[in-house]
């Protein structure tokens, strides 16, 4: 699997949304239901699968699921 | 998405010198041997609770001890005993700070496992360390729930979440010395005189449901605070 679909596979999972479902608008909190609980969670299981590290203020900036596609497919930049 | 608290303190700007290194090498020793042969002094005694340790560290590989900042110095050295002799870890939180590297190194002679971050400057990385430390080395991670900053005895959500996220409970403590130095610190923390008692009570776990939302999380926060006081006065009141 590309990291796109890991990353979608993640939030499906941590969101109960089903990945076909899922939109590059959608706001992870108003559309996912994203809270803090769910948010934690959501940044360690993108961590493992992705093994990536997402510091705060990175984790801070994503607001959608586009924000966490993009990241996931650059998170250098 | 998710962030720590905001604003954060302002950080240290102490440096990382050789001389400040080297006193801390040397500090480090010194510092941990005192407070050894200080607690080695007292006498301990736990008059609540101890099946709940004893259940709590049955049921679950791990978990997440908590009291007040205030009671750091004595607690923490008397849950690395408590936790060592049961072949448990306890791990901390230490800050990244230079000072951060004096603490480190006497926790590390003690025993302790170490995860360097802030509570306040990178809060929900420092809570996933926390995690994956707890399942790569079962370790259970020290909370002082109203540090690192206060306000003193009110209780913020760093535990709750971490017990969350790991599904192991949070193990209430209050330890509470006869006698102590107060120093004039934002906790009034207490530092036991020589062999003054030091009275332990543990109270009742607090599981935390795997999908529980922020606002299900909220009766779990004023519980667990409400517990630790109700402990830190009963021991507080025995004659």
């Amino acid at each position: 699997m590309s990291t796109r679909e890991d990353a979608l596979e993640v939030l499906a999972s941590v969101s109960k949304i089903p990945v076909e479902e899922l939109r590059p608008e959608m706001h992870l909190v108003a559309d996912l239901s994203i809270d803090s609980p769910r948010a934690l969670r959501l940044l360690v299981e993108l961590e493992d699968a992705l093994e990536i590290e997402i510091e705060d203020e990175q984790a801070a900036n994503l607001k959608t699921v586009g924000d966490v596609l993009e990241f996931v497919e650059n998170p250098g930049s | 998405m998710l962030a720590g608290p905001d604003p954060a303190p302002p950080a240290s700007q102490r440096k990382r010198t050789k001389l400040r290194r080297g006193v801390y090498a040397l500090a480090a020793p010194l510092l941990f041997a005192l407070a050894r042969g200080l607690w080695a002094t007292c006498r301990v005694r736990v008059v609540e609770g101890e099946e709940l340790l004893e259940t709590t560290l049955r049921g679950h590989p791990t978990c997440v001890p908590t009291f007040w900042h205030e009671q750091l110095i004595g607690g923490a050295i008397f849950l690395v005993d408590t936790l060592r002799v049961r072949k448990r870890e306890l791990a901390f939180l230490v800050s990244p700070s230079v000072d951060g590297d004096l603490v480190t190194s006497i926790v590390e002679r003690a025993g302790g496992r170490v995860v360097r971050g802030s509570a306040t400057r990178s809060g929900v990385k420092s809570l996933r360390d926390l995690y994956r430390l707890m399942r790569k080395h079962s370790a259970s991670p020290l909370f002082t729930p109203d540090g690192p900053v206060g306000p003193p005895r009110k209780c913020k959500l760093g535990a709750i979440l971490l017990a969350q996220l790991s599904g192991t409970p949070v193990l209430p403590i209050a330890l509470v010395p006869r006698q102590a130095w107060r120093l004039s610190t934002w906790d009034r923390l207490q530092v036991p005189l020589p062999f003054t008692r030091v009275e332990v009570a543990f109270g009742a776990p607090v599981s935390v449901p795997a999908e529980a939302t922020t606002e299900e999380l909220e009766p779990l926060r004023v519980a667990l605070e409400a517990e630790l006081e109700r402990l830190r006065r009963r021991v507080d009141a025995r004659p």
